[in-house]
């Protein structure tokens, strides 16, 4: 017997995943966008120095 | 004389025999066709080894489940009665209990490559919705009623077109089912550049298909190598804790790779251990398939779905793609999206060979990379994701 509200519940995974996905590209694109940033000011900092 | 002494071949079956050509088979397309030799020749051996009548490498209870001891104390006692095989040891203490797997985690992490990932996050997304395969191919599984919910799962995480997490979910859940699932697994990534072509043709039009893509792709910096693997474990592990030992793993050996203080235990991981891991784990596949245990309806099942699995997931990836581009100014090659299913780096190469088909000027490798190793994230996530829910 197929318990169709169990096989809902699961598949609901898809979307976990999805948002769980999505948030470590959020994180992702901020850490590398820091990074960057940070990078650029010390090489500024070099040039100048 | 012959009275004391036993052949095998009056106990062969048919059975038997069927297994030794599935097996000659699987050995012929590792070698000569190259098809995941890596694993398919170990699994290949580990069923003539095991379908040999009377070799006693690994023996069966009643319940169709590889015999085990009652206790460690009794397990000498049991190999020397002949109640136990060699590979039952390897199935309980390797299997089983999910150690081979669990550090196969660290080798795969210690060879993957995320910076294609990092240069572009938007490719998690990709790599997220190319799980779709799993999910669909688990209702299909389920609601044929041929399998439980745990070995519905297990079929469908085929899907995810990534073989060390389709171990570890099958030998937690539906360990009756590793033989197959696992060979279904492992050949149909092989297998990944015959069904990814006509479906990527089918859902897009020429002109997608020739978007140009620059073809090089932001250079990252050690920083963000480092601090990647480390960020992504602890939000995966607050998400879905399930997923720790996996996750853990892979982004522990991933670490070890771009510290560059750590090359030695990266080569490490990278190289002897995880092909010791390998063989162990094709030829304790391999063994757990026996004739009796291997020719089921069940198997004939899930060779048919990992199919459809594979198919969905592309799709999943290639909608991702497209959805994305709705958004976007500079369009991206839909493609791409495709390379979502894993399969590192078989599905990226085969974007690359269609990108440049339709467009010469293309080259879609590195792009492709990002989805693919985002691929090998996401399915760690929902392997997390249905161990959670199952377990």
């Amino acid at each position: 017997m197929v318990d169709w509200g169990l096989t809902a519940k699961i598949s609901s995974g898809y979307g976990v995943n999805i948002i769980v996905l999505i948030i470590l590209l959020v994180i992702a694109t901020i850490i590398g966008k820091a990074v960057q940033r940070s990078e650029a000011k010390g090489k500024e900092g070099e040039k100048k120095g | 004389m012959f009275g004391l002494y036993e052949m095998a071949f009056g106990s062969m079956t048919w059975g038997n025999i069927v297994m030794l050509v599935i097996a000659g088979v699987l050995i012929y397309l590792g070698i000569f066709k190259n098809f995941e030799p890596v694993l398919l020749v170990p699994i290949g051996f580990g069923i003539i080894l095991v379908n040999i009548p009377l070799g006693g490498l690994m023996i069966y209870a009643p319940d169709g489940m590889p015999a085990e001891s009652a206790t460690i104390g009794q397990l000498l006692t049991d190999i020397g009665e002949g109640r136990i095989g060699l590979f039952n040891i390897l199935y309980a203490y390797g299997l089983k209990t999910e150690i081979i797997p669990f550090l196969i985690f660290l080798g795969l992490g210690a060879l993957c490559d995320f910076s294609p990932t990092i240069a572009r996050p938007i490719s998690l997304f990709f790599g997220a919705t190319a799980q779709l395969g799993v999910f669909i191919v688990f209702i299909i599984a389920y609601g044929s009623g041929l399998f439980s919910v745990n070995e519905a799962a297990c079929v469908g995480l085929i899907g995810g077109s990534d073989g060390p997490p389709v171990i570890y979910l099958t030998a937690a859940l539906a360990p009756q089912l590793l033989g197959p699932i696992a060979l279904a697994a492992y050949s149909y990534m092989a297998l990944v550049p015959i069904i990814m072509p006509p479906i990527i043709r089918l859902l897009t039009t020429k002109k997608e298909r020739e978007i140009y893509m620059k073809p090089q792709v932001r250079q990252v910096s050690k920083k963000e190598m480092v601090l990647f693997p480390i960020v992504i474990f602890i939000v995966v592990a607050l998400f879905v804790p399930k997923s720790v030992p996996i996750i853990g793993m892979l982004m522990f050996g991933n670490l070890l790779r771009v510290t560059g203080v750590t090359d030695r235990l990266a080569q490490s991981a990278g190289s002897v251990f995880i092909d010791v891991l390998t063989f162990l784990l094709g030829l304790t596949v391999g063994g757990l398939m026996t004739a009796e245990v291997f020719l089921t309806r069940q198997t004939l099942a899930i060779i048919g779905l990992a199919a459809l699995a594979f198919v969905f997931s592309t799709i999943g990836g290639l909608l991702g793609a497209k959805f994305v581009n709705l958004f976007l100014k500079e369009k991206i090659n839909p493609m791409i999206g495709a390379a979502g299913v894993s399969a590192v780096p078989m599905a990226a190469r085969v974007v690359q060979r269609m990108g440049q088909k339709a467009n010469p000027r293309n080259f879609l490798l590195m792009h492709a990379m990002g989805p693919n190793m985002a691929g090998v994230i996401g399915t760690a996530v929902v392997t997390g994701v249905l161990y959670g829910m199952l377990k």
